[in-house]
């Protein structure tokens, strides 16, 4: 990939200063999403969801704001973070969770423990099945594609685990002796944070938070690995503890959050790309900023979604989707443009 | 000041035997040329000595003590390791990159602090690419981007340097570029060794040769022992010989043999 010569250029803005920002940013817009949507909340009555007698502002801020937009913000930062980890590890700027098949084998994890009915029995079995869908296919991905940083091997190993994952979950769907049970799957596998309660959160919002802070911790391996595994290894970093640490924080993380939310794409796409530039390129960097961006890119979505449609809410995956897929072609000829 | 040694060491790979009984010493003071054919192990040496590649048989000692018990980064901090090529796989800034180098001694989550900058500082001015800190490092010549790794290496502060092939493809003025500033970073407690190709480069610059085919050490000492019109005729299957001109040696190649 040959960048233009003054690329590094517009990576003069200070980090702190970027960082700071995108976290203002995340302020205001979860404040945005608590209050704005089809019942407006005055600023003034934020403190009634915590007061004693409930009012109709306080439960709908308690009960069914405040859960989505904490979620908004943790799979948001986790899907940001999965992304630009993968990207640093596999040295490949398209891989993204959605997009080589890490999220639709969580959902399938997920879906089987909901299919099963393990979920209804034990309420951990729908972010374990997440994670544990999701680890499959980190793992399976590695081995694909791993130790070459070809954007070929990758989105062809990504195609044939989406593909295998979407058949099993379509294999579920086909056999559910319930069609309301299989509807109910399909609209789930969009993607969506509407109707998401404390439990919810409680459920998924553990997981990622030790899968995002296990991702962080990798930034300065990252860094090493940009100068190719042998000379990574030269400068310290102990290749499978990278490795390990990667597929199990990326397992935790996106896993989780598909089991509670669905499928959002794309996410950990457009915000390591977006922000790449501005941290003037560096895998360290780019994963602790994807936090914030990724967490002010759900939350926007997921409030504008309140608002694009009259009637039935749009998934927030639909538009993730509808914003990423164009997003995504655009940078596939990008790359093809620069060979 | 470090000593890197390996005894008898062999190395396979794919049931092939790559190298055979190689008992080698580095150490500070001195730059070293490895030689040898295409395929003769020296990479595969290279490696070995940093402790990427397994031994079948034979060991390595880095300070009297086996490399198997020391931890990565303690090898990190002791010796330095120029791949062939000076991949970089996002285009990051020449900074940035040597700011990278200093990883082995302080790993911030972001940033460097003013000790590393300082030691950044140097190490750019030492490769004399001080103007070219700014640049994107894919965008740079392949000589320029030598120099950027070779700087790289050096804020990473090893007492013994391994480079693979660090002057193949560069042209003539930034052969010259590289090999001085690599001899300029051999002192009393450093020592750099460089695997290459031009052997006249390799009897100009380096303070001792060792000449490797199929495997094993063949020849190892001044250039004027190793490249004697046997060795040469022996390992490269070429008629040739070490003259002198202008006080400068060079390996005139006259033919091939058959």
């Amino acid at each position: 990939m040959k960048p233009p010569l003054n690329a590094g250029q517009t990576g003069k803005i200070s980090f702190p200063l970027l960082l700071g920002s995108l976290c203002i940013l995340v302020v205001i817009l979860f404040l945005f999403s608590v209050l704005i949507g089809k019942v407006m909340i005055p600023v003034g009555v934020i403190h009634e969801a915590f007061a004693e007698v409930d009012t109709a502002y306080g439960v709908i801020i308690r009960e069914l704001r405040l859960p989505r937009a904490i979620l908004a913000l943790a799979i948001g930062a986790a899907l940001g973070v999965a992304g630009a980890a993968l990207q640093g590890l596999l040295r490949n700027p398209l891989a993204e969770p959605g997009l080589i098949g890490v999220s639709g084998t969580a959902a399938l994890g997920a879906v089987i423990a909901f299919y099963s009915g393990l979920s209804v029995t034990f309420s951990f079995a729908l972010p374990a099945g997440g994670m544990i869908g999701a680890l499959i296919s980190v793992v399976l991905l590695y081995i694909l594609a791993g130790r070459d940083p070809s954007v070929l091997t990758l989105i062809l190993a990504g195609v044939a685990i989406s593909a295998l994952a979407g058949a099993l979950t379509t294999l579920a769907l086909n056999l559910s002796p319930n069609p309301y049970a299989a509807f109910e799957i399909f609209f789930w596998l969009m993607g969506s944070l509407a109707d998401r309660s404390l439990n919810h959160v409680a459920l998924a919002v553990p997981f990622i938070t030790v899968g995002v802070v296990l991702l962080m911790t990798t930034g300065p391996s990252l860094d090493a690995l940009t100068l190719g595994e042998d000379v990574a290894q030269s400068l310290g970093v102990r290749l499978s503890g990278l490795q390990a640490r990667v597929i199990i924080g990326t397992a935790l993380a996106v896993g989780a959050s598909v089991s509670v939310a669905g499928v959002i794409g794309f996410v950990g796409l457009v915000v390591p790309h977006l922000l790449r530039r501005a941290v003037g390129q560096s895998p360290s960097r780019l994963l602790i900023v994807s936090a914030p961006g990724g967490a002010a890119l759900t939350l926007a979505a997921d409030t504008a979604v309140r608002f694009l449609t009259n009637g039935p809410e749009l998934h927030l995956g639909v538009l993730t989707a509808l914003i990423g897929a164009p997003f995504f072609l655009g940078l596939v000829l990008k790359i093809r443009r620069e060979g | 000041m470090a000593r890197l040694t390996s005894k008898n060491l062999s190395v396979q790979g794919n049931n092939v035997v790559i190298l055979n009984e190689v008992s080698v010493t580095f150490g500070p003071e001195e730059l070293v040329g490895v030689i040898g054919p295409n395929g003769a192990g020296k990479t595969t040496l290279l490696k070995s000595l940093l402790g990427l590649l397994k031994p079948s048989s034979g060991d390595i000692t880095l300070d009297g003590k086996t490399l198997r018990s020391w931890s990565r980064i303690d090898i990190a901090k002791r010796i330095g390791y120029l791949a062939q090529g000076a991949p970089c796989h996002w285009p990051m800034t020449v900074e940035r990159i040597v700011e990278i180098g200093c990883s082995p001694h302080s790993r911030p989550l972001w940033g460097v602090d003013a000790e590393d900058r300082k030691i950044v500082e140097n190490a750019l001015r030492l490769t004399g690419i001080s103007h070219l800190r700014d640049r994107i490092v894919t965008s740079l010549s392949g000589g320029e981007r030598t120099l950027v790794m070779i700087a790289r290496c050096l804020a990473g502060r090893a007492e013994i340097l391994l480079a693979d092939e660090p002057v193949t493809g560069l042209d003539p003025r930034h052969q010259i570029k590289v090999i001085q500033t690599l001899l300029s970073s051999v002192t009393k407690n450093t020592g750099v060794v460089m695997v290459l190709h031009d052997l006249s480069l390799a009897a100009r610059y380096c303070t001792r040769l060792i000449l490797i085919h199929e495997g094993r050490v063949t020849a190892e000492g001044d250039p004027t022992s190793v490249l004697t019109p046997q060795n040469l005729s022996d390992v490269y299957g070429i008629d040739a010989s070490l003259r002198e001109i202008d006080g400068q040696a060079l390996v005139v190649c006259k033919d091939i043999r058959i």
